[in-house]
Parts: structure tokens; C-alpha cells; sequence
């Protein structure tokens, strides 16, 4: 052959390769970036790689920066900025969200502003369609203006932005983290909108209640009569947050109750449904119940766990403030976390503030519907949702008096349902002032006044001081409601089915220094039945009372103990209903037996815990049987507790089994067949298998869902019922225990993650075996930066240009 | 000795244009320098080009896969099918040779093609 062929030939191979290592790949179901480009090991992936920081210094320079900024990090990347302003300190945040968190803060705010598809195809289109459709970008935009009556604040943000886009500047393309290249993307610039973008998201998390979907659903199956003995809006026994009723105003109006039986027309079956398993846990004790006589807050919110953590731990530092915390990427300030005075933790109020309304159309192709008797026009918005490499999808949306219209577009049944939600309405309220004002807090005074900025998503705020003051208080706007409210999707062709205002400030369930010493909430309900608002939510029966046993029965509560209550497993559902159910099986066995003498805690390595949920939820099916909503549409099953009260009464019909008419069951008759059928379900799981930890392990998902960055099926304790409310998916995001000790006010910490969201990071996960493991980190508020606790000698220098 | 020079041209030009250019050059590179100074045999300059290319990005990937503790290239190996981190490291180098080599071999061709008739390369080392 000669010459001019070889050389033919091999170019032709070469220029085969070269194509094949330029494009992108599909690996099974997954699509790799170029081959080339990825692995070259000075551009690609391997730059991701990071090794240890330790002994490393980086310096930064900044036309913004007013004067200079030093970084120091601890042993698990943990920063501790000292800065000699506000704005210089929160650029410093912004510059670290973006170095360690980049990525999530783009996926945040796209998920928001409906272009995930832009960047992950038309898998993730519902998504947007739905972020476009209940218009979260216009929410941005109101939050915006909100915002802006807050000049101070808007500095602060700006100096935050400024910070995510120094960095984001300084980037190289070849150091864009992993999940840019693995999506041939780059990064965008960062603004205030977007750090809205994040905090709506968190609202989105929080509040974003579509229940009234499910119990619309469940009436029209039901009947009111049914539906009201079986969905009581309160249990007959409760420990609310506000256990004092000092805030219960006694002089303001009744409201008749809202009206639902004109609406057959309601009879449709709706869509939508309801994430189970949000929720947190916060307390806080004066110094008359602790050993060492200081008071002690704990606080651990409970969210979605995905890699990386939705936390990023830090400490910031002024001449006028210390604090450590935890923040949000995206977000300029310190969500959760304590100073040299005070410490404060959140937990969500759960109060149902959107409702649903059907829209009755008059002509529905040009947007004409009725209200009180005449026409209105809605306003069309036409979201053109860029999908990558599919043509454009264009959503037609109308917005109505209320709110957008949710459900109700082409190749949709005919829904028509709009929604009004208080996180729409932020008025003048700026919830970074009330962050700000919780950074700088020194007593009570402080934190009342920060309060009073914050709307959505209503929270319940635990505070201590140094001082021996504790306080908890619901915060967050409202809406004033008839009762029965909102529970259902309401007529939207009455103005009068509207809200009646918000609850005022001063009206908000709030405690202070209580007789009992403590406070407490885990997302149950704020108050006794007779505080005269009426509100309904998704409520918690069980984590607050466990809580309250735990704190009335130590003596003397020391910080151990106050981690041992945090990562309880102790089932007070368990606890209360098993032996109840137990008195009606007869049979003898070790089985039984076990079960009698168990302690209820859902221990990871018992099998007891698999099976009491086994028997559990088959009484429940059997007993509810008269619920028979389609099982593809959402429905509401009652709560266990409801359960446990009907049981008080074991011939009450709801016990009748509908499948057998010529017999007539009992809550024993239930409570049997229950037994027998979980057993036998239960012996059909393999003996390794049945142990709770494997039944319903815990999974940590990478934010793309990619599994080898994933942390899936960890075997751990507790469920959405106990103190450590770890389920399948959600758990403990922050574990946090302050102790308010003055001039030396330090903590313990943990979540479950890392500070870098880079998986190539030895930070990116190092956190998850010790919080598997119930372990925490000490914390304390260090005022040198040359004497970091476990530094590991890293530092970053941020000067002004 | 030349094909020592060659190759040490080869290294510093592969690292260079791989880490401030475009991964592709590292072909045009090899191909450059086997076209202006070919061996003899295809096959010294195929070795050559490999052995260099490979050294790179192999050693590259070493140093930084060892300095991660095998983090990434364990993560990265499952998305690619790889048995394990140590697999991707050798593949990174497999692909650098090959690269480099056939861009060798590539060069070495071309200027042989462009010769007097009984085959002999118009500058040959």
C-alpha cells in the first residue's frame, strides 16, 4: 500500500476519533459530555478533584469590597469571615455560596423561573409548566418590590450579588463545577431576582398546600357528615406551641362558617397533591431546667435531603455582630443560628395559606368568567418555556381575580381551579430584614422588632437569650378565614369566599418565658381549639408532646441529653396505639409478646418497627374502607390519632368492614384481621430484610438525581413520627443545640452533607456516617481569626481593588 | 537520542496545549512534529507519539486522582461503566497516546507520502 493511502487511512480513523471524543455521548439512559474534553486532565473533570485545602492561601481583589475581608476555614470547611461592615461581610458570603454552591443556586433559581427544561429537556417540563403556570416569576417580581421600600436591605443584597458575580467572573471555564461540564452549560450571572427566586422556593417547600384537592376529593366520597367525624380540625386532647392563650385576642368578630353545599358542581375529581414529610423540631429551656443553669435552644429542621445539603454552615463577622449559623445559597444572611447573645431556630407553621377556587367560565376561549353576578375578564399570559434540543413549549395561563389559573389548560381535564396564596401578597414585608435583625439580635426586644418584617413562609420562631429569656412565636401573614375555609376548593364566582384580612401582628400565638420553662414546636398546631381565628393545616400530633415528655422528665437537662432528645426514635404513635390494639388480639405467642414488652423506639436494626407499621396502616385501611376516592386521585386518609380516638368507642360503624354487608365488624373484629394480614405480609419480607432500617431506608440524592453522587438506601432509625423524623427521603437537614452561656455562648452542629457541593470534594459528603451515627460538632463564636478551633490553615483574602 | 528530543518536544507540547488550549491540539502537535522530523519506521513514531501523549495525561491524572484520595475518579468510573477509579486513570491515559499517536502516525505518513519515489522520507532522522 502506498504511502498516500496510509496516510489516508489514518487520517480518516483519527478524524473519527476526534469527531466521537467531541460529541456527546448516551450511556444507557444517561448522556455524557465529550468524551475528549471531559477527561483531559487539565480542562475536563479532573479539575474537579479537589485535594486538601490545608496550609493553602487565596487572595481576591474587588472594586466593591470597601476594605478587606479575611476567610478562615476550620478542619470541615466551615468559613469564618471577618469583616468590618455589612455589605463587605455578606460579599463575602455571596463569593463563598458561589465557590462551594454554585450549581445548586442555579438550579434553584431556574426551578423557579420554570427553565429547568432549558437546561434538562423535556423531562423536567412539568416542572416549569407548573412554576409558570402558579406564576412564581411574578411572585420575584412583588418580592422585588416589596424589597425595594427596604433601601438598607437592598445594599445588603446587592453586595451578596456582587460577591456570587466576582467569583462567578474569576471562574475559568475548565473550573466550572461538575455538573456544568456534565451539561455543557455556564454559569449565568447572579441578581437579587434570583436570590428572591431562592427564598420563594423555600415558600414553595414550606406552604405550598394543594390539600384542598385531596379533601375536596375525600367530601364529595364522604358526605360532610362522614367527612367531619372522620377530618376533625382538632383531636380531642392537644399540646399546641401557644399553651399560655396570653395572645388569644377575646374582642374580635365571628365569622359564619363557610358554605359548601351549593357547589355540586365541585363533584369533579381534582388533581394535584401533597409532599408528607416536611417538618421541623425546635425548643428551647430556660436555665431553671438545666443542669449547669443556662438556657438551651435546640433546633432541627426537617427537609428534603439531597447532596448537596440545602444548608451551607458559616460564621460571619462584623464590629457590630458575631454569628454562626446556617444559610441558604442563594441567600444573603444566616437562616438558623446564634450570636453573642441570642439563638433562634425555625420550624414551619403548617397553616393552610392558599386556597383553591373554580372559576366559572362565561366564554373561556377569550378569558370571560363570573364574579358576584358580572362578566370579568382574565388576563392571558402566554410562558414560551424553552426546552433543549425540543422546540419551544408555550403555556397558555389566564390570571383571574384570585390568582392563576392552576389546572385547566388544553389536553387537561376541565379543572379550571385558580389558587391564592399569601406568599403573593408580600405588601412591604422584606424577610431579609428580619434575618439581618436575627443576626444582630441582643435581647428580646431585638427579636420581636425582627419579627415583624417576615410574611412567608409563616414560621414558628424559637428564641433564647443569655439574659434566661425564651420565647416562641407563629409569624407569618395569615389569612383571616370563616370556618371551614379553605379546606376545600372554594366558589369563585363570589367575591365573598375571599379572605377576610390577615391576623394581626399583635393577634399571632406567641409565648414568653412560660411557667413551664419551656417552649416547643414541631409543626403542631399553635393553639387550643378556642383562639377565635380559625385556621386549619397539616399538624403534627406527636413529635411536640414527645418532646415535652422528654423535657418534664429530666431534672436537670444538660446538652447530651438535649442531643439524645434530637435523635430519638421513640414512637409516641407507637406507644399509644399498640397497646391499645394489642388488648384486642387473643392469641399467645413470643411475637406478641415482643411487642408488649417493646420500648417503641424504630430503632434501624428492629423488625418491630416494620411490622407496628404494617399493622398500623392495614387497620387503618380497613377500618376507613368507606373512603373510596380512585386511587390515581389524590385523597385524604385520616390521621392516626383520629384513629386511636375512634378506638375509644369499638362499635362505632366506621369499624363495619364494607366489603362484608351481612356482617357486622367491630374495631376488635378490625384490629384482628389487621393482625392477621400484616403478619403474613410480614413474614413474606426475607428475615434480613425486615429490620426497620432496611424496610424503609433513607435515601440522600444527588440534585440531578445522579446516583454515584448519591448517598442511597442508609440504614436509620425514627420516622416522620419521632423526635428524629428521618423517613425515606426527608430527615434532619441541621441539628443544631446552643448553649447560652454569656461571653461564651457555643454550640453543637451537624447536617447531613458537606460544605462543598463539588463531589469531587473530600467536603462534599464527610458529614453523613456522624449524623448516621447521632454525632456533633462543636461550634463556637471565635474572636481571633489566628486561633480558629481545628483550623486547618486555610484562608482566602478578599482586599479592595 | 532524536527520538528522545522528539520526545520530550512531544510531552512539553501535549501538556502545554492541553492545558491551555484545546485537547485536540495535542493531535495537531504530534502531527506537526512527525511531519517535519519522521523516523525511519511508522512504528517508532506511533510508539513515540503513544508513550508521550500517555505520560500526560496519565501522569496528570495520577497526581490529581492521588491527591483526591480516588474521590472523583470512583465516582466518575460508575457513570462510565468502569470498574473503578484506578480505570478511568489508565483510560485518560489510553486516550492521551492515542491522540498523540495517531497524530504521529498521521505526520509520519503524510511526509512519507510526500517522497521520492523508492519510499525514502525527504527528512528522515
Amino acid at each position: 500500500m502506498s504511502n498516500i493511502w496510509k496516510f489516508i487511512i489514518t487520517l480518516s480513523v483519527s478524524i473519527a476519533l476526534l469527531i466521537l471524543l467531541s460529541r456527546n455521548l448516551t450511556l444507557g439512559q444517561r448522556s455524557i459530555p465529550a468524551l475528549g474534553h471531559f477527561i483531559n486532565p487539565f480542562t475536563g473533570l479532573w479539575t474537579q478533584a479537589e485535594s486538601g485545602k490545608a496550609g493553602s492561601q487565596e487572595e481576591f481583589s474587588s472594586p466593591f469590597l470597601s476594605d478587606s475581608v479575611r476567610i478562615e476555614f476550620d478542619q470541615r470547611l466551615v468559613p469564618y469571615v471577618y469583616a468590618s461592615n455589612d455589605a463587605d461581610a455578606f460579599y463575602a458570603q455571596g463569593f463563598l455560596h458561589a465557590k462551594n454552591r454554585l450549581f445548586q443556586m442555579e438550579l434553584t433559581a431556574r426551578a423557579i423561573y420554570g427553565r429547568l427544561s432549558e437546561i434538562l429537556g423535556e423531562e423536567t417540563l412539568q416542572r416549569d409548566v407548573f412554576a409558570r403556570r402558579i406564576n412564581f416569576p411574578g411572585i420575584i417580581e412583588k418580592k422585588y418590590e416589596a424589597w425595594s421600600h427596604h433601601p438598607d436591605m437592598m445594599a445588603l443584597a446587592s453586595a451578596y450579588v456582587e460577591g456570587v458575580n466576582d467569583y462567578i467572573g474569576s471562574l475559568e471555564p475548565q473550573f466550572y463545577p461538575l455538573e456544568y461540564k456534565l451539561l455543557n452549560i455556564q454559569p449565568e450571572e447572579w441578581s437579587i431576582r434570583k436570590t428572591l427566586a431562592v427564598s420563594v422556593s423555600l415558600a414553595a417547600t414550606l406552604n405550598l398546600n394543594l390539600d384542598d384537592f385531596a379533601q375536596t376529593n375525600t367530601l364529595w366520597n364522604l358526605g360532610p357528615e362522614l367527612h367531619h367525624k372522620l377530618f376533625p380540625i382538632f383531636p380531642d386532647t392537644l399540646l399546641p406551641i401557644d399553651v399560655e392563650r396570653n395572645t388569644y385576642p377575646d374582642s374580635i368578630p365571628r365569622l359564619d362558617s363557610q358554605q359548601y353545599h351549593h357547589f355540586e358542581y365541585l363533584r369533579d375529581q381534582f388533581p394535584g397533591g401533597v409532599e408528607k414529610g416536611i417538618g421541623s423540631n425546635n425548643w428551647a429551656v430556660r436555665s431553671a431546667l438545666t443542669r449547669d443553669s443556662f438556657p438551651i435552644l435546640a433546633s432541627d429542621p426537617h427537609l428534603r435531603l439531597t447532596l448537596p445539603n440545602i444548608w451551607y454552615e458559616l460564621q460571619l463577622r462584623t464590629p457590630e455582630w458575631h454569628t454562626h449559623g446556617v444559610s441558604i445559597p442563594g441567600m444573603p444572611s444566616i437562616i438558623i443560628g446564634f450570636n453573642e447573645n441570642t439563638a433562634w431556630g425555625l420550624t414551619n407553621s403548617s397553616l393552610d395559606v392558599m386556597d383553591a377556587y373554580k372559576i366559572k367560565w362565561i366564554d373561556k376561549a377569550y378569558g370571560i368568567y363570573e364574579l358576584d353576578g358580572q362578566d370579568h375578564q382574565a388576563i392571558l399570559r402566554e410562558e414560551v418555556i424553552h426546552i433543549k434540543n425540543k422546540p419551544d413549549h408555550i403555556e397558555k395561563v389566564y390570571d383571574t381575580w384570585w390568582g392563576p389559573v392552576l389546572y385547566g389548560h388544553e389536553g387537561e381535564a376541565d379543572h379550571n381551579i385558580a389558587v391564592k396564596w399569601i406568599t403573593t401578597e408580600p405588601g412591604e414585608s422584606c424577610d431579609l430584614k428580619t434575618m439581618w435583625g436575627l443576626m444582630r439580635a441582643t435581647n428580646l426586644e431585638d427579636y420581636t422588632r425582627a419579627l415583624e418584617h417576615f410574611y412567608a413562609p409563616g414560621q414558628n420562631i424559637v428564641f433564647a437569650s443569655v439574659d434566661d429569656t425564651i420565647a416562641i412565636t407563629v409569624q407569618g401573614h395569615f389569612p383571616v378565614k370563616k370556618p371551614d375555609q379553605g379546606r376545600f376548593i372554594l366558589d369563585g364566582s363570589f367575591t365573598e369566599n375571599d379572605w377576610q384580612g390577615i391576623i394581626p401582628q399583635e393577634h399571632l400565638p406567641r409565648m414568653v418565658n412560660p411557667e413551664r420553662q419551656y417552649v416547643i414546636s414541631a409543626n403542631e398546631w399553635p393553639t387550643f381549639p378556642e383562639y377565635p381565628y380559625f385556621y386549619s393545616g397539616r399538624f403534627d400530633y406527636y413529635r411536640g408532646r414527645t418532646i415535652s415528655r422528654y423535657l418534664q422528665t429530666r431534672p436537670a437537662l444538660t446538652v447530651p441529653q438535649m442531643m439524645e432528645i434530637q435523635t430519638s426514635n421513640f414512637n409516641l404513635k407507637a406507644a399509644e396505639l399498640l397497646p391499645r390494639m394489642l388488648e384486642f388480639i387473643d392469641e399467645d405467642s413470643r411475637f406478641k409478646d415482643s411487642l408488649i414488652h417493646w420500648d417503641y423506639h424504630y430503632e434501624a436494626d428492629s423488625p418491630l418497627p416494620t411490622f407496628a407499621e404494617m399493622w398500623i396502616n392495614e387497620c387503618m385501611r380497613l377500618s376507613f374502607d368507606e373512603i373510596t376516592v380512585p386511587v390515581a386521585l389524590p385523597r385524604k386518609n385520616p390521621e392516626e390519632w383520629r384513629f386511636r380516638e375512634l378506638l375509644d368507642d369499638p362499635d362505632d360503624p366506621v369499624f363495619d368492614i364494607q366489603s362484608t354487608p351481612e356482617i357486622r365488624e367491630n374495631a376488635g373484629d378490625v384490629i384482628r384481621e389487621a393482625w392477621d394480614s400484616a403478619l403474613e405480609s410480614f413474614h413474606l419480607i426475607p428475615s434480613d430484610q425486615r429490620a426497620w432500617g432496611r424496610s424503609h431506608s433513607l435515601s440522600i440524592p444527588h440534585l440531578l438525581g445522579i446516583s454515584e453522587f448519591s448517598h442511597l438506601d442508609l440504614k436509620t432509625g425514627g420516622n416522620g413520627d419521632t423526635v428524629n423524623a428521618t423517613t425515606r427521603t426527608n430527615g434532619p437537614s441541621w441539628r443544631m443545640i446552643v448553649q447560652m452561656v454569656p461571653d461564651s455562648v457555643h454550640a453543637h452542629v451537624i447536617y447531613p452533607g458537606g460544605q462543598s457541593g463539588n463531589p469531587g470534594s473530600p467536603y462534599y459528603d464527610n458529614f453523613i456516617s456522624d449524623w448516621l451515627d447521632g454525632k456533633y460538632y462543636p461550634v463556637r463564636l471565635e474572636q481571633n481569626p489566628d486561633q480558629i478551633s481545628h483550623s486547618m490553615n486555610y484562608s482566602i483574602y478578599l482586599a479592595p481593588q | 537520542m532524536k527520538n528522545l528530543l522528539k520526545i520530550v518536544i512531544l510531552i512539553c507540547g501535549t501538556w502545554l496545549w492541553s492545558y491551555y488550549f484545546d485537547w485536540r491540539f495535542s493531535f495537531i502537535w504530534s502531527f506537526v512534529v512527525m511531519l517535519l522530523v519522521p523516523s525511519r519506521w511508522s512504528w517508532v513514531d506511533l510508539a513515540i507519539g503513544i508513550f508521550s501523549g500517555s505520560v500526560v495525561w496519565l501522569t496528570a491524572a495520577l497526581v490529581i486522582d492521588g491527591g483526591n484520595g480516588g474521590i472523583l475518579s470512583t465516582r466518575l468510573a460508575e457513570i462510565f461503566g468502569l470498574p473503578n477509579g484506578p480505570t478511568l486513570v489508565i483510560m485518560c491515559g489510553l486516550v492521551g497516546g492515542i491522540l498523540t499517536g495517531l497524530g504521529a502516525l498521521c505526520g509520519h505518513f503524510l511526509n512519507n507520502s510526500l517522497l521520492i519515489p523508492n519510499g525514502t522520507p525527504k527528512n528522515t532522522v
